[in-house]
């Protein structure tokens, strides 16, 4: 099973609940594998002591011009969605930062005057998190996208293992690629306006892509009534409420998970499970 | 010679832009014949902008920008493509164009 954790706005809570949930797992015996895919900002493993196996580059291709051959036509600036490359009747320049390596210019020139040459963007690391198969990535400072980093992350689900992957912030590129191949959504908001705008943001995204989906909120407080009607207004199942307790708060900024901690808060995780696999089935 | 004037509005007697490749709108005028072209600047793009509006002024034939100073991209395509590029924010674009034949101008 794949468990996507989002939630539009940034802050909420993914990582807390992707690490906890994982660890609460892991503990009461299920096969777990935790995949961080905000490869921009990667930090679920700061909550686990790592044992590092592998670190795999990730690479994309992109375009380098043959002078010799190149007649500055122009169709490939003009096949360039990124405005990645700029021609003129003398020069065929290609701004390597601004390429997503869709490889549309090649298709585009007629005159076969475009190779394609590796680029490093990221890396993907592999190892062990207290026993938990864990999987990092990483985007390399400054480069555009990190779809494709996602894209091969993705590849280290175990179909016989709950797979549960901390996605990006937001609702753009790398978030639609991060959720795509899960069986279950689980949308991370917290208790303010902001919160609830971009869970709106949220649920329509999963809604065009038809997937089943299901709240958390933390830090609740019992004060922002429209989201809970919001909630019940659009059938969306409310899952767990993690309660706003300054206990939580110190053993996150201390890199703790607070499920090991305060084990009072240990069998939420295994509701939110059975919840989820309810509706899974 | 044509001319590339990245403005705030769509006449000669709009400002330039604070900004190049982000401006709203570009003039391209033709200082024989006097004709002016207006090209409604799409500004949506979250990257690129610099390299884009280059493409712009390539493809309407303009030898000459008149803008704010462009960024990093941007000067590096223009650069490539052998165009010449000068600064005159502050002032209208009518303007702008009078003291580039005068030689006024500060060429980036």
């Amino acid at each position: 099973m794949i468990i996507a954790i989002l939630s539009g706005k940034g802050g909420t809570g993914k990582t807390t609940v992707s690490t906890n949930l994982a660890y609460v797992l892991d503990k009461k015996g299920h096969s777990v594998k935790l995949i961080d895919l905000d490869a921009e900002e990667p930090n679920a493993h700061l909550f686990f002591d790592i044992d590092y196996s592998e670190h795999i580059d990730v690479d994309v291709k992109i375009p380098k011009v043959d002078n010799a051959k190149c007649t500055h036509c122009g169709d490939c600036a003009k096949a360039c969605q990124f405005s990645a490359i700029v021609v003129s009747s003398k020069s065929t320049l290609v701004f390597a930062h601004l390429c997503h390596a869709c490889g549309a210019c090649l298709l585009a020139c007629k005159y076969n005057a475009l190779e394609e040459i590796p680029k490093n963007i990221g890396k993907i690391s592999l190892g062990s998190a207290n026993g938990i198969d864990f999987v990092k990535s990483q985007m390399n400072i400054g480069e555009p996208s990190a779809v494709r980093i996602i894209r091969q992350a993705k590849k280290y689900t175990n179909k016989n293992k709950i797979n549960i992957l901390d996605c990006p912030p937001g609702v753009s590129c790398p978030t639609v690629e991060s959720i795509q191949m899960a069986d279950f959504c689980v949308l991370v908001t917290e208790p303010t306006p902001f919160g609830l705008h971009d869970l709106k943001l949220a649920v329509d995204l999963t809604r065009q892509f038809g997937l089943k989906i299901g709240i958390v909120i933390n830090r609740y407080d019992n004060k922002l009534i429209e989201l809970e009607s919001y909630l019940e207004e659009n059938n969306i199942p409310l899952l767990l409420k993690i309660p706003y307790d300054i206990k939580i708060a110190q053993s996150y900024s201390k890199g703790k998970l607070f499920s090991k901690e305060i084990p009072q808060y240990e069998n939420m995780f295994v509701e939110l499970y059975n919840k989820i696999l309810e509706i899974v089935q | 010679m044509k001319i590339l004037l990245a403005t705030k509005g769509q006449t000669l007697d709009s400002a330039i832009d604070e900004r190049f490749a982000r401006a709203s709108y570009f003039l391209i005028y033709d200082d024989k014949t006097g004709q002016l072209e207006v090209i409604n600047n799409n500004q949506e793009l979250s990257h690129g902008a610099g390299p884009q509006a280059v493409q712009i002024a390539i493809d309407n034939g303009a030898s000459a920008i008149i803008s704010a100073m462009p960024g990093q991209n941007a000067l590096q395509a223009i650069r490539a493509a052998n165009i010449k590029v000068y600064e005159a924010v502050g002032l209208s674009a009518k303007h702008a164009i009078e003291k580039l034949k005068s030689n006024e101008l500060k060429e980036l």
